[in-house]
């Protein structure tokens, strides 16, 4: 009782600190009036009365020390005066505050965006109303193959389980919608059971969900929007509830509009009754080809509802052998099946970046740190000499370390909110699925928190404890110099480590460079400035046979040939960087690269014109005519470098070859080389690969990607587009329309974000390690100013000085490149790249690696060093 | 938690503050020091300034109250009051002390 009573008063005294103190004094000086009164009551002079006085009191001093011991909470009070004195000592010394502070800054902020990056896309969640009790159901079969359900599989299930409240199947398809006065539009749409939305907690905020009678099969067809869909089609018409629409030829009434952070499973902009399948009900329980969620009921655990379900699935198994024999369940939580895992090795490289980056930024600290303490090892010195004891001086500076740490972890707050808003935008929009959310949560502020406190333990606490076990009697009597061998030592260490670390990143950057799909060599000979991409897609029920298909096509380009302000027009399976097929490639008596695998060749389908939308000119033969790919006239181009592959040479006019689907029968027939194309890249993950170019017409497939060169405005340009291709048939959308560097930045996004933000914390580590070797140098160069005064006294030439610093830095850093492979061995060990052939430590590699790095250290030492060979030996030798 | 360098008995010093506040009433820190060293008749070579932790000491655990009043100089003083808990204090102490005083007595009277 009387123990609370006294911590209660202590921290209200620690509060009330400065007014307890001013009672204090205001009661001594009453005390000492009131004795001197005394005294000289008593008949001595008044200055004898005083002193007397102050005999009687005892030391004040001693006094207000006591008090201030037994007041308040003086363990909270020494650590702020810590602080107070820290604050100072850095404010008086700016540019070493400001360097340390930049530096943890880098650091923590890399590391806290990437973490930002990584928790909005695996540890988040979705946005799902609690969605732990949310699963995921899905099959596997005897071989371990990931599967869906079936439709009359998911319906047993529901039926026969007791363990969920809610079950809904769905599958995503494109849909063609089309109304009176709209183009038609196609749209990804997702089938959706009507428990789906209630499962998931998804509020219309316009009109209703779906009602269970809409999964009837009869019942009247409808249809929700995405809050996009409403803004981009309807421009956000509140009346558009009631819309009849015409959704793949059949209609549909819109009853709702679905709010805009909710996007159920991913990006879909039309949500329809599963009911709306036609035949769902009559396909076979191995068409498995439905998604599956459920939400558990309250009561049931994960492992109850996995063998209630598992029970059901073996029942079908007995029932349905010839469909679901060995057909089992998979019941996961939800955000586990679909948002990746920290665990994945992606993710896991990810942070292991992120950490670092850290690391070096701690490292780099820590000098900075210790070359501070070296030069005020004389202050640190005099303190223990005045009986400061060496825990009180370690927290000394563990308390500057953990300002430092502060104002580089909110600084790093700043510098990380930045990274991920520049990161996100260097996204397309609508290319992230609708959960991923990349403002900082609770848990980002956690791990920044954590971070930085973690950094003080890096940075600061062995300096801290050097400094603490300095040598009071060596310091004071002898100067700097035998604190700072030991120091010199650490330093380099530290510089070690720091070079090490950076070692493992600029050797994956030289990797990268390396086996470079290089981007740029070869996709820079592509024109894609004013050439605009378009798809459409032909129905199978209006366009059933290849002739008619065909017919379209060819119609579609004589009408857009004769549009004056066109310069050329094509149709192709795809557009460069967006994709090929692969197929299996047959020659005549072909040596083939590899004897025991099937040879295979990328293959793109064009028309005539192709390749003069992107301003290429064949290197041999000719383009494709009209007639090519009709029957009889069964020409190809292929590629420079399928003719480098394949025969060693360019000259492959006038030879045979064909090529057949993966699954396709062994080819009947030769196809003539008619032309010889530059290489472009059809794939954006390969590099200069072999391609094929066969006749569109041959197969003219259902969908095909339009490809326009034209100087006319996008917008202008789309418009004609589609009412030409209206004109032909008033139900066919044209989509997808975009120009060809949209195109390539939306489909090339991950890759080139992913190798820029690797190219750019690369670029950061080796600046840290850099400015590291600068600072140790440039400080080491002025410590040892008297004595490279007193060697430039006896007569050593610049050269020499040169030398000297010269082999301080060679030695450091040939100890931080050993330590990097070292590293670098260790992190391959933990996370393999895919190559074999070409790795971060093979000799050509190691090479490059120590080429940039020789190369960045002369640069940081060439300052330094200039500095010390013109040093003036008198100026150097008097104030060394 | 003797101020060092008091030559006050250790452990006597809050005893002795608690039994001259509850025998005079309110008194300031110069009054209380005062007290202290008459009664002891200068048998007691007591630095005042210490009474003041011990003051403090005494107060955070509620033991005495104190107030701002005037001093018969008419100077604002701070005074100190005993409170019930403080009373109930001392009545266990006095005794406690008596009992060891006692007992040492015995103990050195029992020599030859």
């Amino acid at each position: 009782m009387t123990t609370l009573r006294v911590l209660v008063n202590r921290c209200l005294e620690f509060l009330l600190r400065r007014r307890r103190d001013a009672r204090l004094s205001e009661e001594i000086q009453v005390h000492l009036d009131l004795l001197t009164d005394e005294y000289a009551a008593r008949g001595l002079p008044p200055d004898d009365a005083r002193r007397a006085a102050r005999r009687a009191f005892g030391g004040v001093d001693r006094v207000t020390a006591d008090y201030r011991y037994q007041r308040g909470l003086p363990a909270l009070d020494g650590l702020l005066q810590d602080v107070r004195f820290a604050g100072r000592l850095l404010g008086r010394d700016p540019g070493f505050t400001l360097a340390a502070v930049a530096v943890l800054a880098v650091g923590i902020g890399v590391n806290n965006m990437l973490f930002t990056i990584v928790n909005a896309h695996t540890l988040r969640g979705l946005p799902i109303e609690d969605v732990g009790r949310v699963v995921s159901l899905s099959t596997f079969d005897e071989q371990n193959r990931a599967g869906g359900v079936s439709f009359l599989d998911f319906v047993d299930w529901r039926l026969e389980t007791r363990s969920f409240t809610q079950m809904a199947a769905y599958t995503s398809a494109p849909v063609v919608v089309a109304e009176d006065g709209r183009a038609p539009e196609r749209l990804d749409a997702t089938f959706v059971s009507a428990s789906a939305f209630p499962l998931i907690g998804t509020q219309p905020t316009l009109g209703r969900g779906f009602a269970t009678h809409d999964d009837m099969a009869g019942s009247a067809p409808v249809a929700i929007l995405s809050s996009r869909l409403w803004m981009s089609r309807y421009g956000q018409d509140p009346h558009v509830l009631g819309r009849v629409v015409s959704i793949d030829g059949l209609e549909a009434v819109v009853v709702g509009v679905v709010p805009e952070r909710s996007g159920f499973p991913a990006t879909p902009q039309i949500w329809l009754p599963l009911s709306r399948i036609a035949g769902l009900r009559d396909r076979a329980r191995d068409a498995r080809s439905l998604q599956s969620i459920a939400r558990l009921r309250n009561d049931a655990g994960l492992e109850a509802a996995r063998a209630e379900l598992e029970a059901v699935a073996s029942r079908l198994a007995a029932e349905h052998p010839a469909t679901n024999r060995g057909v089992r369940v998979r019941v996961a939580p939800v955000n586990e099946q679909v948002l990746g895992r920290m665990s994945d090795p992606a993710w896991a490289a990810f942070m292991a970046t992120g950490v670092l980056v850290v690391l070096i930024s701690c490292a780099n600290a820590a000098n900075l740190v210790m070359g501070r303490a070296v030069e005020r090892s004389r202050e640190i010195a005099i303190r223990a000499a005045l009986g400061a004891g060496r825990w009180r001086m370690t927290r000394q500076m563990l308390v500057e370390g953990a300002i430092l740490a502060a104002l580089g972890g909110a600084a790093g707050l700043a510098l990380a909110i930045a990274g991920v808003r520049l990161f996100r935008s260097a996204i397309p929009p609508q290319a992230l699925p609708y959960w991923v959310d990349y403002t900082p949560d609770g848990r980002v502020l956690a791990a920044l928190v954590a971070v930085t406190a973690a950094t003080v333990f890096l940075f600061a606490l062995f300096p801290a404890v050097q400094a603490a076990r300095t040598d009071v009697n060596a310091t004071l009597t002898e100067g700097l110099r035998s604190g700072l061998e030991r120091r010199g030592k650490w330093s380099t260490g530290f510089l070690a480590a720091e070079f090490g670390l950076a070692v493992i990143l600029l050797s994956h950057f030289v990797v990268n460079v390396r086996t470079a799909q290089s981007p740029l060599a070869t996709d820079d000979a592509i024109r894609t400035s004013e050439v605009l991409t378009a798809a459409v897609t032909l129905p199978p029920a209006r366009y059933d046979t290849a002739e008619r298909r065909a017919a379209f096509y060819s119609e579609l380009l004589e009408r857009l040939g004769r549009m004056p302000g066109l310069e050329s027009v094509a149709l192709a399976s795809s557009a460069p960087l967006l994709g090929a097929a692969e197929q299996r490639l047959y020659v005549p008596h072909m040596r083939a690269p590899d004897r025991n695998r099937q040879a295979t060749t990328a293959t793109v389908s064009v028309t005539p014109g192709y390749f003069s939308v992107f301003g290429l000119a064949l290197v041999r033969g000719r383009d494709f005519a009209a007639d090519d790919g009709a029957p009889g006239r069964g020409h190809v181009i292929v590629n420079e470098r399928f003719a480098e592959v394949f025969a060693g040479g360019p000259d492959w006019i006038g030879q045979s070859l064909a090529v057949v689907p993966d699954d396709g029968p062994e080819p009947s027939s030769w196809l003539t080389v008619v032309g010889v194309a530059p290489s472009i890249r059809h794939r954006s993950n390969r590099g200069a690969e072999p391609v094929v170019y066969l006749p569109f017409r041959a197969e003219a497939a259902p969908s095909a990607t339009l490809l326009v060169r034209s100087p006319m405005d996008t917008d202008a340009l789309v418009g004609l587009l589609r009412r030409e291709v209206q004109a032909l048939d008033s139900a066919l959308p044209l989509y997808r329309t975009r120009t060809m560097r949209q195109a390539i930045a939306e489909a090339t996004w991950v890759p080139r974000l992913s190798n820029d933000l690797f190219q750019t914390l690369t670029l950061i580590a080796v600046f840290l390690a850099t400015a590291g070797l600068y600072a140790v140098t440039a400080h080491g160069v002025s410590q040892r100013k008297r004595e490279i005064g007193v060697r430039l006294a006896l007569g050593a030439r610049p050269r020499h000085v040169i030398q000297l610093v010269a082999r301080r830095v060679a030695w450091q850093l040939a100890l931080g490149f050993a330590a990097g492979i070292a590293c670098t061995r260790v992190w391959g060990w933990m996370f393999s790249t895919g190559r074999a052939d070409v790795t971060p430590t093979d000799p050509a590699s190691l090479v490059a690696v120590a080429g940039i790095l020789a190369a960045v250290a002369a640069l940081a030492s060439l300052l330094p060093a200039r500095r010390a060979a013109r040093l003036d030996p008198v100026d150097a030798i008097r104030c060394g | 938690m003797s101020p060092p360098g008091s030559e006050v008995p250790y452990g006597t010093l809050d005893l002795m503050v608690l039994k001259t506040v509850a025998a005079m009433g309110p008194l300031h820190g110069y009054g209380i020091a005062r007290r202290i060293e008459q009664a002891c008749a200068g048998a007691l070579a007591l630095n005042q300034g210490t009474i003041y932790p011990a003051l403090l000491r005494l107060e955070q655990k509620g033991w005495l109250r104190s107030a701002w009043g005037a001093s018969d100089k008419n100077r604002r003083a701070r005074f100190y009051t005993i409170t019930a808990a403080g009373r109930r204090r001392l009545a266990s102490e006095a005794e406690l002390w008596a009992r060891t005083v006692s007992m040492v007595n015995r103990l050195l009277e029992s020599e030859p």
